[in-house]
């Protein structure tokens, strides 16, 4: 009897943990849509992301404000997205290719600051802060398995769910949202009308530098609490498979990233139990899900056709 | 449209106008590059001081370190090996626009290929002449099948192949650290890594020094790669599916068996340089041989124009900064990850430059 009770509890703490993993990778999946849907291929997302991880953490390290480092966190992705920006959307430079170089960069850029700043990290220990705790909303937080899968989180999380109506109400409900997804789709149409897509493709690729950035900090402020190499551990283009996976729709994309944050804590979980297998089976699965995620999506019609093409007037 | 007015004299008035060429010619070409790396330069020499180092003694120290002495040059030549290796496979697929991005789990696979048939037989006693280039076509053949499997699912079922790259990385690595944490661990190791291998399985050495034929090796996979990419019919099909799939199908090539073609051949390059790394080097599979060799590949590539011999300097330039690395840590308290960032920094800085070289200014005359 008992043990029924701690495995309906166990369950419910691995659904209340997805949810929270998934927020991460949420923020993330939702700026690259919007990047996407104006017709532009960001593919420097994980170093976006890495860029915000460790913006967010010093800033929270050394001011002690963790809403300070997520501020700024989104600013350094901005400011990594900006690259970009300038390569593939002002120069019109290929858009695979700026986007690995710009990924490659700020991965290296990241672990410079990272160890200019603590030179010692290891003889002396890691340096880590005390992330946000859960913001348990009152009176629903009390109702029971509901109150922790859903109103038990971190403020950052709250805000991630909020994202998804906010850029679902931008994308179909604002006249400007029609127009990003036009330029997605057919640019001439627009340029005809006088728009300036050049400055529409730069706002985007700005907001998707930002979502990342927040992703970042998420992880080291929302839960790692401290910063190391590769933390975000491909999670960048797992948000890049997401936005496939989700066929470019925000609804689509919140049930694909619950997905993969059910998937990761799945695997930290069944690592946790201790069954006989080698624990690198579990480590992996988030990756060998996420092929087989594109591997389904790859028939998803939602590609917007002008996705990758840098646009030339002629 | 310009109009004449009947009563004022015609003067030719002279106007300046960007224009955009659309191939850029092999002297802009350089001359890009060379900016793009007096750019780089300068901020790097900024941003050393930026962290209170004595710049010229760092620089200094990476270039002594990396050409000083005769050994310093055989380390900058070794360290240049195997991204020499990942850049010729990166050329290979992004000729095609086929964006391998697994070059790092490609070379793992060799390396794990090649650790596993060494286990198997290291007690059969096979002379080296035997037990060497059967090592090398078993890392040739485990990156290709790394490769395979991005190249069916990009050319059958038209999966991105830049994410499931990714995500082979991944999967390859912790399957490497599964193998070394348990069945390959060497008795008695803390580490993760295998017994020494046998020494039949050594490289043979060039000129009496530590460097060897594995570079040699990749001269000549440079001259065989250009040569495939320009004089060979399969060549010229895997650059005509990158300029323009469309118009290569009605040329009559089958895209999708190029597509397959080049991701063989992309992971079967970067198998070899994991095989090479581990029979020239380390004589061992031990975590982390690779320092990213994967990842600068593709930055070699880039730099090296996404041609073979131009990744052959592109190359040797950062197996230079690598090696010169140790160097600047023993002089300085700049830490080794600079050069990381300088790599990338380079390439935005080329891509930068690439395109403004592409315009040029001309005088136009405008008769008014």
């Amino acid at each position: 009897m008992s043990n029924e009770f701690l495995q309906a509890g166990m369950l419910l703490s691995v659904f209340a943990s997805a949810v929270r993993l998934g927020t991460i990778v949420l923020f993330a999946a939702l700026g690259e849509l919007i990047v996407e849907r104006s017709g532009v291929l960001n593919l420097s997302v994980e170093g976006m992301m890495l860029t915000g991880a460790l913006a967010g953490f010093l800033v929270g390290y050394f001011s002690k404000s963790l809403w300070l480092g997520v501020v700024v966190a989104a600013l350094a992705g901005m400011l990594i997205s900006f690259i970009f920006a300038l390569l593939a959307v002002v120069l019109q430079v290929d858009q695979t290719v700026s986007g690995l170089t710009v990924n490659i960069f700020a991965a290296g850029l990241t672990f410079f600051i990272y160890r200019t700043i603590f030179p010692n990290v290891g003889s002396e220990g890691t340096p880590n802060l005390v992330p946000f705790t859960a913001l348990k909303i009152p009176f629903l937080s009390q109702i029971p398995i509901l109150g922790e899968l859903l109103f038990s989180h971190h403020a950052m999380a709250y805000i991630a769910l909020f994202m998804v109506l906010i850029i679902w109400f931008y994308l179909y409900r604002t006249k400007s949202g029609l127009i990003l997804r036009t330029i997605g789709e057919n640019p001439r149409a627009v340029d005809m009308k006088g728009i300036n897509i050049t400055l529409y493709r730069v706002l985007a690729v700005l907001f998707g530098g930002l979502m990342a950035g927040l992703a970042g900090s998420v992880i080291t402020l929302g839960s790692a609490g401290v910063f190391v190499a590769d933390i975000t551990a491909g999670r960048g283009w797992l948000a890049i498979a997401i936005v496939i996976f989700g066929d470019w729709k925000p609804g689509r994309l919140l049930w694909a990233s619950l997905f993969f944050g059910f998937i990761d804590a799945l695997q930290m979980q069944v690592q946790a139990l201790g069954v006989r297998l080698p624990f690198q089976l579990f480590l992996a699965m988030p990756y060998i899900m996420t092929v087989i995620a594109v591997f389904l999506g790859r028939r998803r019609a939602g590609a917007p056709i002008a996705l990758g093409t840098p646009y030339v007037r002629e | 449209m310009s109009t004449v007015r009947a009563n004022q004299p015609v003067v030719p008035k002279l106007r300046y106008r960007l224009e955009k060429r659309k191939e850029s010619g092999v002297l802009s070409s350089l001359l890009s590059i060379l900016v793009a790396l007096v750019c780089s330069f300068g901020i790097t020499y900024w941003v050393i001081t930026l962290i209170g180092a004595d710049a010229t003694t760092v620089l200094w120290a990476i270039v002594k370190g990396s050409f000083g002495t005769k050994n310093a040059v055989i380390d900058t030549l070794i360290k240049s090996t195997p991204i020499f290796i990942t850049g010729l496979a990166t050329v290979v697929a992004y000729r095609a626009k086929v964006w391998n991005i697994g070059q790092e789990g490609q070379l793992y696979a060799g390396a794990l290929g090649v650790t596993g048939v060494v286990l198997l037989l290291k007690d059969a006693g096979l002379p080296a002449w035997v037990f060497i280039p059967t090592l090398l076509i078993v890392a040739v053949l485990s990156g290709a099948l790394a490769g395979a499997i991005p190249g069916v699912l990009k050319s059958r079922y038209n999966v991105n192949e830049i994410i499931v790259t990714v995500m082979l990385n991944y999967i390859v690595l912790y399957l490497t650290t599964y193998l070394l944490g348990g069945p390959w661990q060497e008795v008695g190791s803390h580490y993760y890594n295998t017994i020494r291998f046998p020494d039949t399985t050594n490289l043979p050495l060039l000129f009496g020094t530590r460097l060897h034929s594995g570079f040699v090796i990749a001269l000549l996979l440079a001259v065989l790669i250009y040569y495939l990419l320009w004089h060979m019919k399969v060549g010229y099909e895997i650059r005509a599916t990158g300029s323009n799939p469309t118009a290569a199908r009605f040329k009559g090539i089958d895209t999708r068996r190029i597509i397959l073609v080049v991701m063989l051949l992309s992971g079967a390059i970067s198998g070899l340089a994991g095989g090479l790394e581990l029979l020239g080097v380390h004589h061992r599979l031990v975590y982390g041989f690779s320092v990213s060799f994967g990842f600068t590949g593709i930055l070699i590539a880039l730099l090296g124009r996404l041609h073979p011999l131009g990744v052959a300097p592109a190359a040797i330039f950062f197996g230079a900064l690598h090696n010169g690395s140790s160097a600047m840590i023993i002089h300085s308290n700049v830490p080794r990850e600079l050069i990381t960032a300088i790599m990338g920094f380079v390439i935005i800085m080329l891509l930068f430059w690439e395109v403004v070289f592409k315009y040029r200014i001309r005088r136009v005359e405008d008769v008014q």
